[in-house]
């Protein structure tokens, strides 16, 4: 192989003109195999705000009806648990880009390390969330007909925690499958996957990672603040 | 031979500046977060929520823009992004437009004063 002759032993192994062996057939190049799986996962992204768009939509519908009840309801959440999980969801992906940012300076044991400390923060909102569903429980602010919380009364304030429960509840999965691809990703770059080949599965990850704090940017102020 | 190269992405994968971004960016959504507490908390009237969605996109262009490297990216991705906020933004504007020009009808469900209706009152049912 001609190409190798030209390989300069301190760069990476793939960064040199042999870069585009790594392209699957069908692609002319390994930049156009980039770019189509970069615009397949900002697609996506695209359909997952339209998804949540819906519930968005219906809580609109709904304040706008009952503005008093909803403010009243929203006074009950707890806001300091709010913030915290904010804070640790905005704090995690700011340690997912930074471990892109390590992986693409080819540094192994700084990725895994980011990677796991974003791991850790999505953990302690999903406990944080969790305590919060159990007091909602315990005192029965729930959605729809099962509502027997005597302390928030007035039309429509099933409906504030219908909306509670569904867009925390589809957000909640959201987290709980960034935090399985993050883990898939925690793997491969402490087997050092990343430094072998190019590769696109830790970028596309942490685009999903950041949707679900970009989701999260809005249910806050929405839900816990009005 | 053809391709669908954008000549002005070519080798982006190797583009890397330094961290420093990264760490303003985070710095500015606490900030930001903080601003949004603290905004909630001082009751501003019909305000609120218009300061509360503002901080929010702010902080959403922060993500997107340096987390999401999408200020170093062109063309279709951009695109795909801005499309769908764009119709988010009508699908609600669209619920409210409804919701806030709604009013209601001054005799509903009452046919007598119609003429053409009282005609097909009157006329015997066959």
């Amino acid at each position: 192989m001609e190409d190798s002759e030209i390989t300069t032993v301190d760069a990476p192994a793939y960064v040199d003109r042999t870069r585009n062996e790594f392209a699957a057939e069908h692609f002319e190049s390994l930049d156009q195999q980039i770019q189509a799986s970069r615009l397949g996962m900002w697609l996506f992204l695209g359909t997952e705000v339209l998804l949540f768009a819906g519930l968005f939509v219906a809580y609109a519908a709904y304040r706008h009806t009952y503005p008093q009840t909803f403010a009243d309801a929203s006074r009950h959440l707890d806001v300091s648990l709010g913030t915290i999980n904010t804070l640790a969801l905005i704090t995690s992906s700011f340690l997912v880009a930074m471990a892109l940012h390590a992986s693409r300076k080819q540094k192994r044991l700084q990725t895994t390390l980011y990677l796991v400390g974003t791991l850790l923060l999505a953990g302690l909102f999903l406990v944080i969330k969790g305590f919060e569903y159990a007091h909602k429980f315990h005192e029965g602010a729930l959605p729809g007909k099962f509502y027997h919380f005597e302390a928030v009364q007035g039309p429509g304030v099933n409906l504030f925690f219908t909306i509670y429960f569904l867009a925390t509840g589809l957000h909640g999965i959201h987290v709980l499958v960034g935090m399985g691809i993050l883990t898939w990703l925690t793997v491969r770059a402490a087997r050092g996957y990343f430094l072998r080949a190019p590769d696109t599965s830790l970028e596309l990850g942490a685009l999903y990672w950041h949707l679900v704090d970009v989701i999260w940017i809005f249910l806050f102020p929405l839900l816990y603040l009005i | 031979m053809t391709t669908n190269v954008n000549p002005k992405q070519k080798h982006d994968a190797h583009v890397e500046h330094s961290a420093l971004p990264y760490v303003v960016a985070w710095l500015a959504l606490l900030a930001l977060t903080g601003l949004t507490y603290w905004s909630s908390r001082h009751h501003l009237g019909d305000f609120g929520l218009l300061v509360a969605l503002s901080i929010a996109t702010a902080k959403t262009l922060v993500v997107i823009l340096i987390f999401m490297h999408l200020r170093e990216h062109r063309g279709a991705v951009r695109l795909a992004f801005a499309i769908s906020s764009i119709f988010v933004a009508i699908l609600i504007c669209g619920v409210l437009a409804d919701l806030s020009t709604r009013f209601p009808l001054a005799r509903p469900h009452d046919n007598t004063t119609v003429p053409h209706r009282a005609a097909e009152r009157a006329a015997p049912i066959p």
